[in-house]
């Protein structure tokens, strides 16, 4: 009786001198298959630091050897991404959100469709250094192929944007010929030479990639802006529904929305 | 088939009785038992069938619970042998019947028979009743201790329910039960974590949704279907291109696009397909190709370790072999057939493709794929189709002229043949047409000429139609002769055709409007013979009208007038009539009657054309009256129906001249003023330049230095604030005129203007002027030109008919300035400042040796009444040129004498100069040498010439002596008697 009082008093004293974890709180999946809560410290490009559930010991590993990190936010993220989809929630209000979880945003994890929402409103909204910081977040995402391009085209966008030709022709250099490079081809003509052009790039990007549907979607958005910029404005409206339409809950389909919202037209 | 079943069980016992007589139900029990582990199929249900048939009547909790547990055996022993009916019939009684332990799995099983025996209506109930399969029946089976027969059958798995469902939205699509497969295959969409089923679904729910014409719903489907991987499958390829023709049917065009979209080239799904084939066979045991073996390498790759393993049974049709198929490959091959059966689709779905994106204003795209098709197809129906298509979206829906002519006239080119060029052509036609672009029709012209002709009634009619408007396209680019040539081309190519008619009356106007009135009037007259009831039957009754005009056969043209006033009073022919009448009526001096008719003519115009002439023909005439009032009533009365449309400046110069008249001076010149300011900056208003005349007539006549100073003030002003070079142009030609230095400005304007865009009659008038001026005629033939295409009416155009004759003339091109100066004559007749062309035609007969006509010429300025004074000087002294170039000196002499003895006066003595000279010349010729000197000496006696250049060439041939006693008995106030005279008798006593 006496042994298990001191041993609860014991437990007791370390229960109160154990100190909450910092960091934030993730499920780390690695590559050969093992998990294990985790609170995160910080994240470079090559290595992920965090400490244990009951340690304060920082640990790092490298980024490589991290399949997924699987967050747990207060708020239910489908249903936040649902909202900005439907545009009944403005991607800006998840700054406090993601804030917590944007050092990790090159790794595999489950926040990062928010985060696409989130740059994807940035751009849109011209807020092109925010955008261009997102973009390149995206861009390192090495794993995640389909972020990895998404920040691609912001990045070179952006770079049109701001008149940059040299920088956004240097980031298509070297890549494999098809639908994705004729795509980012006909963006950097449409400064270069011209909406007609490229629309010219465009027509055929659609007809002989018909079934990329991945790229298809920002090649019909950029039809719908070269329409627009045509004078072409009922061919634009047209153009931007079908994008919001058939790519819908995509970022091109937002992008189209809100396209036609500058344009007073009703989805 | 129930009753069947059960007479084939009674049957079975039947024969078996004998069996059965020998065997206790336990006995069969076991006996079937060993029979199905050692898989002795139909040993094994025979004695299950006798065992349920000896045990079927008994009550007994054990036994009925043995039996169905033997009747579920069963039941999977005939889905194994695919007795799959009787397996059904089995499993039903297992489900209704107590004691069964896995009614889920047999309800499935149950389905799953009928559903493979085609059963679908029963599949339906099935699969209903094993997905409502619930809580009575387990609960019952919990509460009843009897009931329970141990721990309760699990619950479908989410990948049985999807199946279940799956199989339900199937055979409700084959039952045509669209709202059943709508809400099975909705399931298995939401559930379904294989893609491929997710996408086969979807389009599954599409195909059912447009069954219902639920399009709203499809809409919401067609974004998930598009985004899977679903079109490689397949039964969605097939379904996708009866589901996109159905959409497109429909007019569901926004759903039809991305249906279309997904459709996969037939020779690329053929190769997927084929590829996955050779996996299925692989995977069944089978060679990957029908009759080959297979290599060491694909049993590797393929994970078949020992070719003995294949299951030889049935004997495939195709190879010959015996091979056992499981029924997906077998699905798989009869799926590929099919696909291979199927004509190429990629064509037409590329033609959809291109035609819905027109539908949906998505005009670039469209063009990109009818480009397809005709590069593809050139020469079939559907690449002409295409072709056609292509050229008429960037025509008509993206203007972009340059692209649709290039392509257009390309294929022209290439494809002379058949009726898609010829509509190419006529699409360029009516748009060139549109723009007025008569130019470019031209264009065409050289490509009509290599089309194929054919004997096929449409393609004469679109040839017929195509040359029609080649000679309207010559008509409207006033090349007349050209137009004449057309018509008649299309009227003896193409009899009969449906412009025949209409060719002849524009033939007739062709043939009008160069002034050929009478094959103008035989054609015509032709029209209204043939085509009496056709579109111009009025207009040809008042053309020939205009063409009895023409040939000054006034008389039958007033007839014809009349007939037109009577007959077409609601034709736009009548006030035209009205007008020409009046005309006649006018020049004969009929005035009240023209003004009846021009009255007429007002109120019954429907254009503001066919108003403005008669209004200031009436204005003219009644000027001629001095009835100024009238003037001004018809005047407002014409502005005030015509309104903007109205000629504004030619009426506020007619108000301007009544104000003149009324001695209202200030205020003509500020109505003239502020109108000048107001339309002139419009080249074509000839109002205004009227007013310039006008203004400059006013100041000449009746104002003093003061006023006129203040007129100037005006025009420098006006000119200081003028913002349109047209008016700013025009103000500086009235203001030089004014100042006397318009030849100075004209002069100016050489220098100045680079082009006479905005140059108008009296600005071209006052470089015209400025070069006659100079001797430089090096612009005259495109000032002429100007003048004839834009300003054809206007007075001023006189000008630059002199500058292009005497242009003419100064190359010894003297057959165009015959006709030039006929033209000038046809506009200008005997004006008292046309004088010099009938002395320039004479001169330039002479030039032409044509002495006669020359001759004529001369005396014809003799007959003109306005034209006293230095012109008949000049004509009298070319009289003279004439007959001393053909070697008639004494005639010559004569006329020469004529000059100076009665028009010294003129010209400031000029031509009488020029006489003495030649009368001097004459006599040497004659050989009376006296008389030439004594002409000298009259010469010099003449105060008229004795001052002027060619005097100093009769003192240099009297000489100085002589000279002095000349100058000095002038000096001393003698005059002399000097006379020279010469005939004919006289004459040939010299000789």
């Amino acid at each position: 009786m006496i042994r298990g009082w001191l041993i609860g008093i014991v437990a007791l004293g370390i229960s109160a001198q154990a100190e909450v974890p910092k960091g934030v709180p993730a499920l780390l999946e690695a590559i050969n298959g093992k998990q294990a809560r985790v609170f995160l410290q910080g994240a470079t490009p090559t290595t992920l630091s965090f400490t244990g559930v009951s340690s304060t010991m920082v640990n790092a590993i490298p980024v490589d050897r991290v399949a997924r990190l699987v967050f747990f936010p207060e708020q239910d993220v489908e249903q936040l991404e649902q909202e900005v989809v439907q545009q009944t929630r403005r991607a800006h209000t998840l700054l406090e959100v993601l804030a917590p979880y944007e050092p990790y945003m090159a790794i595999p994890n489950t926040m990062q469709r928010l985060f696409l929402l989130q740059v994807n409103d940035w751009f849109v909204a011209g807020q092109d250094a925010r955008a261009e910081a997102g973009a390149a977040q995206l861009l390192a995402c090495t794993k995640e192929e389909r972020m990895r391009e998404h920040g691609l085209r912001y990045t070179l966008l952006l770079a049109l944007r701001s008149g940059d030709l040299a920088e956004a022709k240097a980031l298509i250099d070297g890549m494999s010929e098809g639908a994705m490079r004729q795509y980012f081809e006909a963006e950097i003509t449409a400064v270069e030479a011209g909406a007609k052009a490229a629309m010219m790039q465009v027509t055929q990007l659609i007809a002989v990639h018909a079934n990329e549907v991945d790229w298809l979607a920002p090649t019909e958005l950029l039809a719908a802006q070269l329409y627009l910029e045509m004078g072409m404005t009922n061919s634009a409206v047209q153009t931007a529904h079908q994008v919001a339409s058939i790519y819908q809950g995509s970022v091109m389909a937002m992008e189209a929305q809100s396209m036609m919202k500058q344009l007073d037209v009703d989805e | 088939m129930h009753g069947l079943l059960i007479l084939l069980t009674i049957l079975i016992a039947l024969a078996c009785k004998g069996y059965a007589e020998r065997q206790t139900p336990a006995e069969l029990l076991k006996d079937a038992t060993l029979a199905m582990q050692e898989a002795r199929l139909d040993e094994a249900s025979a004695l299950m069938y006798l065992y349920l048939g000896q045990v079927e009547s008994s009550k007994a909790e054990r036994v009925v619970q043995i039996a169905q547990d033997m009747r579920f055996k069963l039941a999977t022993v005939l889905i194994q042998m695919k007795r799959l009916d009787e397996a059904a019939f089995l499993l039903e009684s297992y489900t209704s019947l107590p004691f069964a332990t896995q009614p889920r799995q047999a309800l499935k099983m149950m389905a799953t028979c009928f559903y493979e025996i085609s059963d679908y209506a029963s599949t339906v109930n099935a699969v209903s009743n094993a997905l409502a399969y619930t809580s009575t029946q387990a609960v019952d089976a919990l509460e009843s201790e009897e009931m329970s027969g141990g721990d309760e059958e699990a619950p479908f798995t989410m990948e049985e329910k999807g199946a279940l469902y799956l199989m339900q939205a199937e055979a409700c699509m084959e039952l045509q039960r669209w709202d059943g497969a709508v809400e099975a295959f909705e399931f298995v969409v939401e559930h379904a974590v294989d893609d491929q089923r997710k996408g086969y679904a979807t389009m599954q729910l599409v195909n059912a949704l447009i069954e219902l014409h639920d399009f709203e719903r499809i809409t919401a489907w067609i974004p998930q279907l598009y985004r899977t991987d679903a079109r490689y499958d397949i039964r969605v390829n097939l379904a996708l291109l009866n589901a996109a023709a159905a959409l497109y049917q429909a007019e569901e065009y926004a759903s039809a696009l991305p249906l279309y979209r997904m459709i996969i080239p037939k020779d690329e799904l053929l190769v997927f397909q084929e590829e996955k084939l050779k996996a299925l066979r692989i995977e069944a045991g089978l060679p990957p190709e029908l009759g080959a073996t297979m290599t060491a390498d694909e049993m590797v790759l393929f994970g078949v370790s020992n070719e003995s393993d294949v299951e030889a049974q049935v004997k495939d049709a195709s190879s010959g072999l015996l091979v056992e198929k499981p029924k997906a490959l077998v699905e798989h091959e009869e799926l590929l057939n099919a696909l291979r059966e199927i004509p190429p689709y990629e064509i037409d779905v590329d033609y959809r493709m291109a035609d819905l994106y027109r539908t949906v204003e998505r005009y670039w795209e469209s063009v990109a794929f009818f480009e397809r098709v005709f590069e593809a197809v050139p020469e079939s129906e559907i690449g002409e189709r295409s072709a056609y298509e292509m050229v008429d979206v960037l025509l008509n829906e993206l203007n972009e002229t340059d692209e649709a002519e290039v392509r257009a006239l390309a294929y022209m080119q290439s494809y002379p043949q058949g009726i898609t060029p010829r509509q190419l052509a006529y699409m360029l036609n009516g748009y060139y047409q549109a723009q007025a672009d008569m130019a470019s029709v031209k264009e065409l012209k050289p490509y009509l000429d290599d089309l194929k002709r054919t004997n096929s009634s449409i393609i004469i009619q679109y040839d017929a139609e195509l040359y029609f408007m080649q000679a309207v396209a010559d008509l409207v680019l006033l090349n007349y002769d050209e137009a004449e040539a057309g018509f008649k081309f299309v009227l003896e190519t193409f009899p009969e055709s449906h412009q025949t008619a209409n060719s002849l009356y524009w033939y007739a106007m062709a043939r009008l409007f160069l002034q050929n009135y009478a094959d103008a009037w035989v054609d015509f007259t032709t029209y209204l013979e043939r085509y009496p009831t056709e579109a111009y039957a009025d207009e040809c009754e008042f053309q020939v009208g205009v063409c009895l005009f023409g040939l000054e056969r006034y008389d039958e043209a007033v007839e014809r007038f009349s007939r037109v006033i009577s007959v077409y009073r609601d034709s736009s022919v009548y006030p035209e009539a009205c007008s020409m009448r009046g005309d006649i009526y006018g020049s004969r001096g009929w005035l009240d009657e023209a003004i009846a008719d021009y009255e007429r003519a007002i109120d019954a115009a429907k254009s503001v054309g066919q108003a403005t002439y008669p209004t200031f023909q009436m204005a003219e005439v009644f000027e001629a009256e001095d009835r100024y009032d009238r003037i001004v009533s018809c005047v407002e009365l014409y502005l005030d129906r015509w309104g903007a449309d109205a000629d504004i400046a030619k009426a506020l110069f007619w108000i301007g001249k009544t104000k003149i008249q009324q001695k209202q001076m200030e205020e003509a010149i500020e109505t003239y003023v502020d109108a000048i300011v107001t339309y002139g900056n419009d080249v074509q208003q000839e109002g205004v330049d009227l007013m310039v005349a006008e203004l400059i007539k006013i100041s000449r006549l009746y104002l003093d230095v003061e006023q006129q100073a203040g007129l100037k003030g005006l025009l420098r002003e006006a000119i200081s604030v003028a913002e349109g070079e047209a008016l700013s142009l025009r103000l500086r030609v009235a203001l030089a005129n004014l100042e006397g230095e318009a030849i100075a400005l004209g002069a100016q304007f050489i220098r100045e203007l680079a082009s006479f865009e905005n140059a108008s009659p009296p600005v071209l008038a006052c470089i015209c002027d400025a070069s006659f001026d100079r001797n430089d005629f090096s612009r005259a033939e495109e000032l002429l030109d100007l003048f004839v295409r834009q300003f054809s009416e206007s007075d001023f155009m006189r000008a630059a008919f002199k500058l292009r004759t005497f242009g003419q003339m100064s190359v010894a091109d003297y057959e165009g300035a015959l006709e030039t100066l006929e033209e000038a004559q046809e506009n200008y007749g005997v004006e008292y400042d046309m004088a010099w062309t009938q002395l320039a035609k004479a001169e330039a007969l002479l030039e032409l040796d044509r002495f006669d006509e020359a001759y004529e010429a001369n005396l014809g300025v003799l007959n003109v009444r306005a034209w006293r004074g230095a012109a008949v000087a000049q004509a009298t002294y070319q009289l003279g040129l004439v007959e001393e170039t053909r070697g008639e000196a004494l005639k010559a002499f004569g006329f020469y004498q004529r000059t100076y003895f009665q028009y010294k006066g003129h010209a400031g003595g000029h031509w009488a100069a020029e006489a003495y000279m030649a009368s001097a010349r004459c006599l040497a010729a004659l050989g009376l040498e006296n008389d030439r000197r004594n002409t000298f000496r009259a010469m010099l006696f003449d105060p008229f010439v004795n001052q002027l250049a060619q005097a100093d060439v009769a003192r240099e041939i009297l000489g100085a002596a002589e000279v002095a006693e000349i100058e000095a008995y002038i000096e001393t106030g003698g005059v002399t008697n000097i006379a020279v005279e010469v005939d004919a008798a006289r004459l040939r006593g010299a000789l």
